[in-house]
């Protein structure tokens, strides 16, 4: 496994700007994240730099204070990072911090803050918990060509990450900050390296991770590649085009990451070793005994993020994650409820068939009753690289052409599918059922790169669009379009909205909470 | 002319990897049929004869995949086949020499992991439920993140030995507890196997163990009390019942709640049951 350790005074140039703490004498770090962010606790996490110790207050000002009290040294974990436990914090309120010594010299960055969430199941005092989600997004380290094709055809997307993000912060411009930053998968091509996560993700989005806990789940390019023989989908005979492709292990072993560098040495992904994430419990969830899948509470929501692509490989491995969602959900009493997984249970990308695809089929088959019976309220995927938003849905654990649209899918008044816009807003108590028992699935796999229409010619059966291209039924809308997720959830319902890379938002739905017959439902605190 | 075109082979593989084929993989009969030509091209590699036994051994093709596995036991090195060919001849249910293969492979490559989960099975089906149980732990202890699933797996394999291995069992789910902390795919697997070795009272213990971890659910409520009617706390079981419906009633209704609150109901009438058969047989003793 590569690490960064011992870089010295490495200083990135991040492309947002954002200043990072330091002092003359002290090296930046090279990244920061926050994780586990509870009411009275939250793990900060850096790499690079000299600073040992992290302080935090309620403003940046005491941090300039020579002996200010509120300091914690670092323990080093994998990967090379540091760690420090921030405890005995104030629920709802903004903690301001500083990675290295408070002084009057201290380089304090009035940009180093986040939100802790209330104690209990209650939106912030903002009233609305804010999320904001991205998949596939890891697009700036794809591979470059030497030479180019010279054809035409764009195989790599630079920038384009960068463009869903500032379309993200167009459209966020003056209003709250982001309390829960989503991570859908894919989010450092090819293969997940610890370079690659640093370029694709650490420099890519700096200024919205140093303020906000990061959630993430594994994909097929976090667990690396194996030997793939490409040649029979592009026509060609077997063997012909046997190459290392990152993003095609199948194992559902963590420790069968593979970079492809025969000068490495491969200790499992990187994505375990950067991220700290709970699987005790800690922030709020059932124990789950692995990182590589968990969940969590913040405020007034409960997300759980899922593991698609390696305990869903393993029957015993799923079972125990399908056995441990069940308990997890049982126990869940927040009033919203969001699932992250990386492959799509609906999905009709290119090259990303939920009818064909092992994983896919799996997750829907397995999990989709699990949300059902559980008020499990949004799914969000990506894989697939477009944006798909499923209707209200229920009990379809088939292949698309099983889809009915009147025994799957939420009505409204005329017999057609029910959008969740305006007049026809979900109700998470269902008119039909009365009961919590539909939920919208989304793939937003588009925050990196955007398929375009390119219909496959015989034989070649990859890398390009097939007939059915983005036409999944149980889908209520389905667009080419680069872009992001954000969410708000307030006390009465939760808003899901698609932003494009100019901060238009192309679609939304909203569900609302309480029974649609009865009226509103009383609060529970 | 060619090197171009390896290139720009090369580019359109590059081109298809965003895409990720990752799930497209190829059925195993195309990859039978790619291995067939790999093999007609190098018929002197045992690499490829190796790969083909074990998609013939996965689709049930055993005396197919026997005969690819003693050819490249013919052309390279015999130990190298041997973890392949003992998964294999356990299948067969030829227990003796699956074990001598793996037996061989293990005392080259001691700390092989999916070998030492192989010889646990075999081990296990032979009703050497030490040698079993000795393996799991090897495999754990080599194994750096192992998974709960696994332990539930070794578990469950551990306590259908023929001689009957539910100790074993309990010791692994114990172990990996220890090794994962506390959580309930391990405990809820315990608590079944205390349950079928006649101990409700240790069933009861562990699943009060899982009171934090499941923020004391109205599920796990209603478990409880199911579990403190197995050892006669019968007026404890019922007001574990009654703070299990008030819970419910401040949560939305789902189809698992509604289960909840039939069991619930169940469980009602279980203890009325009860109360009338003890106050009928000691009377005036009020449980």
């Amino acid at each position: 496994m590569r690490s960064l350790q011992g870089s010295g005074m490495r200083v990135l140039t991040w492309m947002a700007g954002v200043a990072l703490v330091a002092t003359a004498a002290q090296a930046e770090p090279e990244r920061i994240l926050l994780q586990q962010v509870g009411p009275t606790s939250a793990l900060l996490k850096w790499r690079g730099g000299d600073a040992d110790q992290a302080c935090w207050a309620r403003s940046a000002a005491p941090l300039r204070k020579r002996n200010w009290p509120l300091c914690a040294p670092a323990v080093e974990t994998e990967g090379g990072h540091k760690q420090v436990l921030l405890d005995s914090l104030p629920p709802d309120k903004e903690i301001h911090y500083l990675i290295g010594e408070p002084g009057p010299q201290a380089a304090v960055d009035p940009a180093l803050h986040f939100r802790t969430p209330p104690p209990n199941n209650k939106p912030p005092r903002d009233g609305n918990t804010h999320i904001w989600i991205v998949g596939d997004s890891g697009t700036a380290t794809e591979r470059q060509l030497n030479p180019p094709l010279g054809d035409g055809v764009s195989l790599t997307h630079p920038g384009e990450a960068l463009e869903v993000k500032q379309g993200f912060l167009t459209y966020n411009q003056g209003k709250e900050p982001v309390d829960l930053f989503l991570l859908l998968g894919d989010n450092a091509y090819l293969d997940g390296t610890d370079a690659q996560w640093q370029k694709a993700f650490f420099e890519i989005y700096p200024e919205i991770i140093q303020s906000a806990q990061v959630v993430p789940t594994i994909g097929n390019h976090e667990m690396g590649g194996t030997l793939f023989d490409l040649g029979p989908f592009l026509g060609f005979p077997p063997g012909r085009l046997i190459t290392f492709l990152g993003g095609t292990s199948s194992s559902p072993d963590p420790q069968s990451w593979d970079d492809g560098d025969p000068n490495t040495v491969d200790d499992g992904p990187p994505y375990l070793d950067i991220f700290s994430l709970p699987s005790n419990g800690e922030a709020g969830g059932v124990a789950s005994g692995t990182e590589q899948y968990y969940s969590l509470d913040y405020g007034n929501v409960h997300v759980v993020s899922l593991d698609s692509q390696l305990s869903n490989r393993d029957d015993s491995q799923r079972q125990a994650m399908a056995d441990w969602l069940v308990d997890d959900l049982s126990a869940n009493d927040r009033d919203w409820t969001i699932v992250i997984f990386h492959h799509p249970p609906y999905s009709k990308g290119e090259n990303h068939d939920s009818d064909v695809e092992d994983a896919e089929i799996d997750m829907r088959e397995v999990f989709t009753p699990i949300f059902d019976e559980h008020g499990v309220d949004v799914v969000y995927s990506g894989h697939s690289h477009s944006y798909e938003r499923s209707y209200y849905l229920t009990g379809h654990t088939g292949l698309s052409t099983s889809f009915d649209l009147a025994t799957h899918a939420e009505l409204d008044a005329d017999g057609n599918g029910a959008s969740g816009q305006d007049a026809e807003t979900y109700a998470q108590i269902s008119a039909g059922s009365r009961i919590d028992d539909k939920v919208v699935y989304t793939v937003a796999g588009s925050s990196g790169k955007a398929d375009e229409l390119n219909p496959c010619v015989p034989p070649r059966t990859l890398g390009c669009t097939p007939p059915d291209w983005l036409m999944h039924p149980a889908h209520f809308v389905s667009l080419p379009e680069k872009g992001s997720v954000v969410v708000d959830a307030s006390r009465k319902e939760l808003t899901s909205r698609f932003i494009d890379v100019h901060g238009d938002v192309l679609d939304a739905f909203t569900i609302r909470r309480g029974d649609p017959v009865k009226g509103p439902r009383r609060d529970r605190d | 002319m060619i090197r171009f075109l390896i290139i720009r082979l090369a580019a359109i593989s590059l081109l298809l990897v965003p895409a990720g084929p990752a799930g497209s993989h190829p059925s195993a009969l195309e990859r039978i049929e790619r291995l067939d030509a790999a093999i007609r091209a190098h018929p002197e590699d045992p690499a490829n004869y190796v790969r083909r036994g074990q998609v013939e051994r996965d689709l049930g093709r055993f005396e197919r995949a026997r005969r690819d596995f003693e050819q490249a036991e013919r052309l390279g090195d015999p130990i190298l086949v041997a973890y392949d060919r003992g998964v294999l001849l356990h299948r067969m249910g030829e227990l003796a020499q699956a074990r001598r293969a793996l037996d061989a492979f293990l005392a080259r490559f001691p700390r092989h992991p999916q070998a030492l989960e192989a010889r646990a099975q075999v081990a296990r089906d032979q009703g050497d439920s030490a040698t079993s149980l000795a393996d799991y732990r090897a495999y754990f202890a080599v194994h750096a993140s192992p998974h709960p699933g696994d332990y539930v797996s070794a578990a469950k394999m551990l306590a259908s030995a023929p001689d009957g291995g539910v100790e074993s069992a309990l010791t692994m789910l114990d172990e990996g507890m220890v090794r994962l902390g506390q959580t309930p795919q391990l405990q809820r697997p315990a608590i079944e196997l205390e349950r079928r070795r006649g101990r409700d009272d240790l069933a009861l213990a562990r699943l009060e163990s899982l009171a934090t971890s499941l923020g004391e659910s109205a599920e796990w409520k209603v478990d409880r009390a199911e579990a403190l009617l197995r050892v006669a706390r019968i007026a404890d079981a019922s007001s574990q019942l009654e703070a299990a419906k008030l819970q419910l009633d401040r949560l939305a209704a789902t189809r698992a709640r509604q289960r909840l609150r039939v069991r619930i109901e169940a469980l009602e009438r279980e203890i009325e049951a009860a109360r009338i058969a003890s106050s009928s047989s000691k009377p005036g003793d009020v449980p």
